[in-house]
Formats: C-alpha cells, sequence, structure tokens
C-alpha cells in the first residue's frame, strides 16, 4: 500500500495545488478591487494630514525651502504604510522640493501606473502641491503573503490524506490493496516467497487469494521436486533446486506486516495534532493569564502550567499502562480523548493561572491515556517479529503530528484567536474519540509481552550502575530538558517578544522535526552500522548544545534562532537513535535478574523527568538572566554533559560491549 | 470496481473538499484582515491629525472646552469619508465635547454599547504626557460588514466550483490509480503480466521435472 498511499497523497497534493493556484488566482483580482478605493481614501487621508501640517508651517511664516526635518516625516509616514509607493512635495514649478519613495516607483510620480492623489496647499508664491502615489502591487501582495499559510496547508493536507487513507479504507479493504501490492512489488522483483493470507471479500482480496494460489502451486511443485530429488539422491537437481530457492526464496514465508496495530494511528495522530496546535502559542498565552506571585520571576510563573502538564504526564504514564490494559485499550483511548475535550475547552474557557494548570492537568491525564493505550494496543496486537514495524507506527504518527501541529496552530491562533484555537484543538479529541470508537477494536487479544514496566525495587541497582547512570542522567535527561526549555517555551516566548505572529513560530517550530523525520534514518542506520553508539551519543549532545551558541553571531534575531533549532535537531538526530539502542546494551552489564523491560521502563521515566524539568530550568534563567543567556546556559549544560557521559563511559568498560562491525 | 469506487472517492472527495474550503477561508481571511487594517490605518490618521491640532492649542494654552473651532474641523473631515458616522472628541470623563454629529455634543460615550459603529480611538496627551481627553473616529459598521460579507460571497462563488472540478479530478485520479493497479493484478493472477516471474519459475521446475526423469 505504501506505493499507491504515496501517489494517492501525489495526486491529492497536485489536484489541491492546482485548485489554490486558481483560488488565490480569483482572489487577487478580488482584493485588487475591494482594497484599491479604500486605499485611496487613505491616501487622501496621509495627504490630508501631511498638507495640513505644511500649511500650518508655511502659515507660521517658514519659507518652503527651510522645512527643516519634513524628508525624515514623510519617510516614516511611508515606512509605516506599506500600501503608498511615494509622498512628494512639488513645488509652484513642478520640481520636487521634499519626498520619501520605497523604490517602487523611484521616480516619485504615477509613471508605475499606481494612482496619485493630490492635495493642494497654498503658498505664498504660488501654490505647492502634495502627491501621494499608490502601490499598485499592495493587493497582490496581501495575497502573495497567503502562500507561505498555503504551502504549509497544502503540505499538511497531503500528510492527512496519508493518515486518513486507512481510516477511509478500513482494515479489511486495506488489508486487501496493501497485500495485492506487496505481492505485485515482490513478484516483480523475483522474490516468491509466500505471503501471509488477506481479508478476501473484496475484489483486491480475491486478486490476493489467486496470487496465492499461484504462489502455492510453485511451491508444492518445489517441495515435491525436492522430495523426489532427495529421495532419489539426485545432486544436480538438488542444486538446481538450492539455487532456485536462494534466488526465489521457494519455500519460505514473510512476516505479516502488524495491520492490527495500525487501528490506533487515526485517533492517536488526531490528539497529537491537538497537542500539538497548541506549541507555538501556549506560553504566550499563559502570560496573557498570568498574574504576578510574589517571590517568583514573571517567566518562572509562566512556566508553571507547562511543568503541571509534563509532571503530570510524565508522574502518570507509569501507573496508566495497566490501567489501560485493565480497561482495554480502545476505551482508555477514548477517556483520554474525552479528558482532552474537557483540558482544551477549558483551556479556552479560563481566566487564571490556577484555572489554566489545572486544565492542562486534566489534558495532560488524557494525554497519557492516549499515549499509554496507543502504545498498548501496538504491544497487545504485534508479536515479537512484527513489534519494531508495529512501533514504528506509533512513533510516526507522533512525529507527523509534531511536523503539521505547530505551523497549523500558528495560522489558526493568528486568524481566529488563541482560545478558538483551544477549542479546535478540543474539536480534534472529539474527533479522535470518535476514530477510536470506529477503528478500534473493542477488545484486543492481550499479548504475553508488555511494554516498558517499572519495578521499582530495580531503580537502586540500575542507577547505581556507572554507564547507566551517566547514560541516563548524563545523556537522556539534558537532551529532554534542552528540547523542552527550547522548543516547547524559549522560542516561542522569544519569537513574540520580537514581535513574530503566531504562524510564523509555529513555522520555526517545524524545523526541529523535520531535521528528525529526515535525520534521524540516516544516523541511526550510521551508527548501528560503525557500532559507534556512545560516540554518536556524546557528538548528537556536543552539537545539540554548542548549536546555543550561534546567538552571539550578531545578525538577523529569527535567523539566528532558525540555526539553532537546526543545530538541535541536528544534534538530537545523531544521538536519538543511538541513545535508545545503547540502553539494552548497557543493561547487559546488570545482574541477570533485572529485566530490560524495566531498564527501559525506568529509562522512559527519566526523559519523561527531564521533559518536566525543561520549563522549570528555563523558566528559573530566564527571568534571571534573558533569553540569549538561558539558552546559552541550557546549551553549555547539555555539551558538558554529553562531554561527561563519554568519559565516564569510557573510562568504565562494560562486560556487555558488542564488538565492531566486521571485527 | 463499483463497490471499491464507492468506498474510496468520498474519502478523497472529502479530504479535496477540506482542503478547499480551508484554502478559500484563509484566502478570504487575509484579504478581509487587510481591508480592515486599511480602515483602521485611515481613521487612525484622521484621529492623530486633530489629536495633534488639539494637542498644539493645549500646549498654546486653550483647554479643550474652549477649543471652539473643533466642531467646524471634525465637520470637514467627517464629510471627507462618506462612511463616516461622527468624529467626537471626548473629556477624560467620556463625555462627548465636541463632535461631527451635533446631536452626539454632550452626551456620554458608550463604546460597549455602540454596535452599529466601527470605532477607532486615540487618546491625546500634553506635552508633559498629561492626558486631554480622545478622539473617537467611529464609522458605519454596516457598510464595512456588507463590503466583508460580499468579499466572502464572491470567494465562496468561486471555491465551490473549483472545489467541484478538485473533488471530481481529484476522484477520478484516484480511480485511476486504483484501477491501474487492479488491471496489473488481474495480470499477474492470471500470468499474462510481461515479466511473470511466478511461470518463469514454473516452467523451469517443469525442465529440471523432465530432467531428473530422463
Amino acid at each position: 500500500m505504501n506505493s499507491l498511499r504515496v501517489r494517492l497523497s501525489a495526486s491529492v497534493l497536485l489536484v489541491v495545488v492546482a485548485a489554490l493556484f486558481f483560488l488565490s488566482f480569483q482572489t487577487a483580482h478580488r482584493a485588487q478591487s475591494m482594497l484599491e478605493p479604500e486605499l485611496e481614501r487613505k491616501a487622501a487621508s496621509v495627504a490630508g494630514s501631511v498638507a495640513s501640517l505644511v500649511d500650518k508651517a508655511l502659515g507660521l511664516g517658514i519659507p518652503l525651502d527651510r522645512l527643516v526635518g519634513l524628508d525624515t516625516h514623510l519617510e516614516a509616514v511611508l515606512e509605516s504604510n506599506p500600501d503608498l509607493s511615494f509622498i512628494a512635495l512639488r513645488g509652484p514649478d513642478g520640481a520636487t522640493t521634499y519626498g520619501a519613495s520605497t523604490g517602487i516607483d523611484g521616480q516619485g510620480t504615477a509613471a508605475s501606473g499606481g494612482k496619485v492623489v493630490n492635495a493642494p496647499i497654498e503658498a505664498g508664491d504660488g501654490t505647492v502641491v502634495l502627491e501621494v502615489g499608490l502601490n499598485p502591487a499592495y493587493a497582490r501582495q496581501v495575497v502573495s503573503t497567503l502562500w507561505i499559510d498555503l504551502a504549509i496547508v497544502i503540505f499538511v493536507t497531503a500528510v492527512v490524506t496519508l493518515e486518513l487513507i486507512y481510516v477511509g479504507f478500513g482494515v479489511g479493504l486495506y488489508g486487501a490493496i496493501e497485500g495485492v501490492e506487496s505481492r505485485l512489488r515482490t513478484i516483480r522483483k523475483g522474490d516468491l516467497r509466500l505471503h501471509p493470507p488477506v481479508d478476501a471479500e473484496s475484489e483486491f482480496g480475491r486478486f490476493a487469494r489467486v496470487l496465492d494460489q499461484r504462489l502455492d502451486g510453485l511451491h508444492s511443485a518445489y517441495a515435491a521436486l525436492r522430495q523426489r530429488a532427495v529421495d532419489g539422491h539426485n545432486q544436480i537437481t538438488q542444486q538446481a533446486l538450492d539455487l532456485m530457492r536462494n534466488r526465489f526464496g521457494l519455500g519460505e514465508g514473510m512476516i505479516a506486516p502488524p495491520l492490527q496495530a495500525l487501528a490506533m494511528r487515526a485517533p492517536l495522530f488526531v490528539f497529537m495534532l491537538a497537542e500539538e496546535l497548541t506549541r507555538p502559542f501556549l506560553p504566550v498565552y499563559i502570560r496573557s493569564l498570568a498574574t504576578p506571585i510574589p517571590g517568583l520571576s514573571p517567566e518562572f510563573v509562566i512556566s508553571l502550567p507547562m511543568i503541571t502538564f509534563l509532571a503530570v504526564v510524565a508522574l502518570s504514564q507509569p501507573l496508566l499502562g495497566n490501567a489501560t490494559e485493565w480497561i482495554g485499550r480502545r476505551r482508555g483511548l477514548m477517556i483520554g480523548s474525552a479528558l482532552g475535550i474537557l483540558g482544551y475547552c477549558a483551556s479556552a474557557l479560563v481566566e487564571g493561572l490556577l484555572a489554566l494548570s489545572l486544565a492542562r492537568a486534566v489534558t495532560a491525564v488524557g494525554f497519557a491515556l492516549v499515549f499509554t493505550s496507543a502504545q498498548g494496543h501496538v504491544i497487545d496486537s504485534t508479536d515479537l517479529r512484527q513489534r519494531s514495524s508495529g512501533m514504528a507506527i506509533f512513533i510516526s504518527a507522533i512525529l507527523v503530528a509534531g511536523l503539521c501541529g505547530p505551523p497549523i496552530g500558528g495560522i489558526l491562533a493568528d486568524r481566529i484567536g488563541i482560545p478558538a484555537t483551544f477549542i479546535v484543538a478540543g474539536l480534534f479529541s472529539a474527533i479522535s474519540l470518535g476514530l477510536a470508537y470506529v477503528c478500534m477494536p473493542a477488545s484486543t487479544k492481550r499479548s504475553s509481552a508488555r511494554g516498558p514496566a517499572i519495578r521499582w525495587k530495580d531503580f537502586g541497582t540500575i542507577v547505581s550502575s556507572p554507564r547507566l547512570a551517566a547514560l541516563f542522567f548524563f545523556a537522556a535527561m539534558p537532551a529532554k530538558i534542552t528540547l523542552v526549555a527550547f522548543c516547547f517555551f524559549l522560542v516561542p516566548l522569544q519569537m513574540g517578544a520580537l514581535g513574530a505572529t503566531q504562524s510564523m513560530t509555529g513555522r520555526m517550530l517545524m524545523i526541529y522535526p523535520i531535521a528528525m523525520v529526515l535525520l534521524v534514518p540516516v544516523f541511526a542506520s550510521i551508527a548501528d552500522r560503525s557500532n559507534m553508539r556512545v560516540q554518536f551519543v556524546a557528538l548528537g549532545g556536543i552539537v545539540a548544545g554548542l548549536s546555543s551558541f550561534v546567538l552571539l553571531a550578531h545578525g538577523d534575531a529569527v535567523l539566528m534562532i532558525a540555526l539553532m533549532l537546526v543545530g538541535l535537531g541536528l544534534g538530537q538526530a545523531i544521538s536519538i537513535a543511538p541513545l535508545s539502542g545503547l540502553v539494552g546494551e548497557v543493561a547487559r552489564d546488570l545482574p541477570a535478574e533485572i529485566g530490560e523491560s524495566s531498564v527501559y521502563g525506568i529509562f522512559r521515566l527519566v526523559e519523561r523527568t527531564g521533559n518536566a524539568l525543561g520549563p522549570l530550568v528555563s523558566g528559573l534563567l530566564l527571568g534571571l538572566y534573558g533569553f540569549e543567556t538561558t539558552v546559552m546556559i541550557i546549551g553549555a549544560g547539555m555539551a558538558v554533559c554529553a562531554l561527561c557521559f563519554f568519559i565516564i563511559v569510557g573510562m568504565v568498560r562494560g562486560t556487555g560491549e558488542l564488538p565492531a562491525a566486521g571485527s | 470496481m463499483l463497490r471499491l469506487a464507492i468506498r474510496t472517492v468520498p474519502v478523497f472527495a472529502v479530504i479535496l473538499g477540506f482542503a478547499v474550503f480551508l484554502a478559500a477561508y484563509m484566502n478570504f481571511s487575509g484579504v478581509r484582515s487587510a481591508y480592515l487594517d486599511i480602515i483602521r490605518s485611515r481613521m487612525a490618521m484622521t484621529a492623530q491629525s486633530i489629536g495633534n491640532d488639539i494637542s498644539t492649542a493645549s500646549t498654546l494654552g486653550i483647554p479643550l472646552a474652549e477649543q471652539v473651532t473643533l466642531p467646524d474641523l471634525l465637520a470637514r473631515q467627517a464629510a471627507a469619508d462618506p462612511l463616516t458616522l461622527s468624529i467626537d472628541i471626548l473629556s477624560d470623563g467620556g463625555k462627548v465635547v465636541f463632535s461631527s454629529d451635533p446631536e452626539r455634543t454632550g452626551s456620554q460615550d458608550a463604546a460597549s454599547g455602540d454596535i452599529g459603529a466601527f470605532r477607532y480611538e486615540d487618546h491625546v496627551t500634553n506635552d508633559f504626557g498629561a492626558s486631554i481627553g480622545s478622539v473617537v473616529v467611529r464609522l458605519d459598521r454596516s457598510s464595512i460588514t456588507s463590503e466583508v460579507d460580499r468579499l466572502g460571497f464572491d470567494i465562496l462563488n468561486g471555491a465551490i466550483p473549483t472545489g467541484l472540478v478538485a473533488v471530481v479530478v481529484g476522484s477520478l485520479i484516484c480511480l485511476l490509480l486504483f484501477m491501474t493497479l487492479r488491471r496489473q493484478a488481474r495480470y499477474a493472477a492470471e500470468g499474462s503480466a510481461r515479466n511473470d516471474h511466478i511461470g518463469q519459475v514454473t516452467a523451469e521446475m517443469e525442465r529440471l521435472e523432465m530432467d531428473a526423469t530422463k
């Protein structure tokens, strides 16, 4: 289904692009006819206002050629009115005495086709004229500025199409189409292994069954011939059959794709999208509701609802894993979505910091429930061989939501306001609830395997291992603190302080997930091949940390923040996959009774604690030192921790170290 | 194929329809914001110009209530713009001291109840930063709203056929993709595909079997 899904998405993208081009062209035309009369009226107001000023000066007896500062005043007027192209004061002889121009019409005339509004002023020796020129491209500019937002809408539409294809088709048809596609793909490549059966009710299901019958016939013939060759001691035929088996995969079968695990993807994606919508404006919104608390800096006060959310998620996730197993994954996800509806709608309506913190706490419980239910569903519906691809479906839904949510949230907040965007997030939670009801099975066969479960008695043993402690507290935790501090807290606040719109902030927050989506698979594969996980974790931490020092460069502040986020994304992309892999590798040093799942459970808890500490640390530092210093302190801390991790893990050699590839 | 079309086409129709609707809304919202911004900046320009005159007169020692040339100025400014309901000068207490609309002079201004007006208020201060009063420019909200409504109607008029064409074309392309996959599947199932590996390996196996039985 992958290639068909991509082709379907590309087709939808193509049609949407064409439609949007046409629509925007029409809108530009309409905007021109609507804005032009208003622009003329406004130009007349500007002309009247400046003319009255000049008239006053001339009335006080100041000669026309001694109006000191008029050029500067005209430049200021022009700068604050992007719809104007020039303002010129022409003497009785028609020569320009004073003027300012945007360069659109460099001569300060109507030669470019823009309309001109005149205001005559009586001077002692004749009439001077103030001319105000309209920017002829302004209406087009208004529409063209929408293009960045439209490009994001197009991109998100394509991604959402990819996500919704499964929902639209349902598991049976989706499985059948996927089954036919995978059979055609493998057969075309000469891979004739047997495929797992698919639902044969639909037309595609019947095609899959016929193809399976042909493959079955071939495999049966192969098995019979091999048996005869073995019985007849026919070495030549056996060798020929071996060659065929190696080349075509005869006598072998394929692992079934984790189709049942897909059921959680749509509700998870939509719920995560709801939360990601709030990223660009949450700190700004909290600041608008915050009232001073004696003894606490305003910046720290702003961080409190964010700390509440992340702390509730961190504390409740380990507990809710078992709870969702008990109440059922679908019900767990639905309850989580319902809490999401409540939390987001309450966030839109609250009027104070405490109420917002409570609303965010409710949302956090919902978030944790949705997360653990979806993760639990993957575990329930996959066997060990399918687990990795099942978890990939789970992770990619979260990543894609992280990519689409902030820019859309920013656009919505700019256009309909922050409270209304919270309501939209609540609406998304409601859709997630509906999707969970429609897509997920009422009860899933429980797998014997469990997700990362924490055995508290193992905690002491695990953290007393120097290598694991270094991995947890010098690599994993600082990485999460830095991520949350930069992306969720500091950057949205600083962008707001720089006067950026929520849309711009949302676009800025896309940088990190884009880097992750593109670079994580690349670095994960290099790290695995070269068996240099420790080096990759340390290098990633140092790159991510040092990226904060780009703020020292003198340049456009927004560009520097973008470069910092690129560095953060690059660094974390280098380290994130090797970091997860190292946990299992280093855990081999531990006594045999401590299970890997317990180690991973504590690893996730440490990461989530890092998440909760992110706003706390950044809020405290921001109140004391301001944005740039705070970012550099956190970045330097991250880099130093990565270096400490490298030294400690390098000094303490483990027993579970893997030999280098090829050695 | 009909069943497949019935199940799949609505999915793509909804996705495409939603995308075009969203784009139409964003186009509308962008032009509406630009339109209202231009009106606001025009109102600001008028208010600031009047405010400067009041401030200059105050600097010369003339209290607001005694700036008797203001009504003529306000009337001239209001007459220049057909959308203007009134231009008012308010005292610090919110009382209308002068207005281009004589009926409003002396009344108490109430911004919250003034739903028929699109308002812009500019505070006037003297050289020491002390408040003198404020200038309120009031435009006819219904004219502005009807212009915005016309814009929405025009964009919707363009978006509906565009959306319908997009839905039809998109659904047809999607159906075409399914039909291509279906044709490939049929050829593979019948063994009539151009490079039928199953057929080739079956033939190879039959040849091996014949060799083995010789």
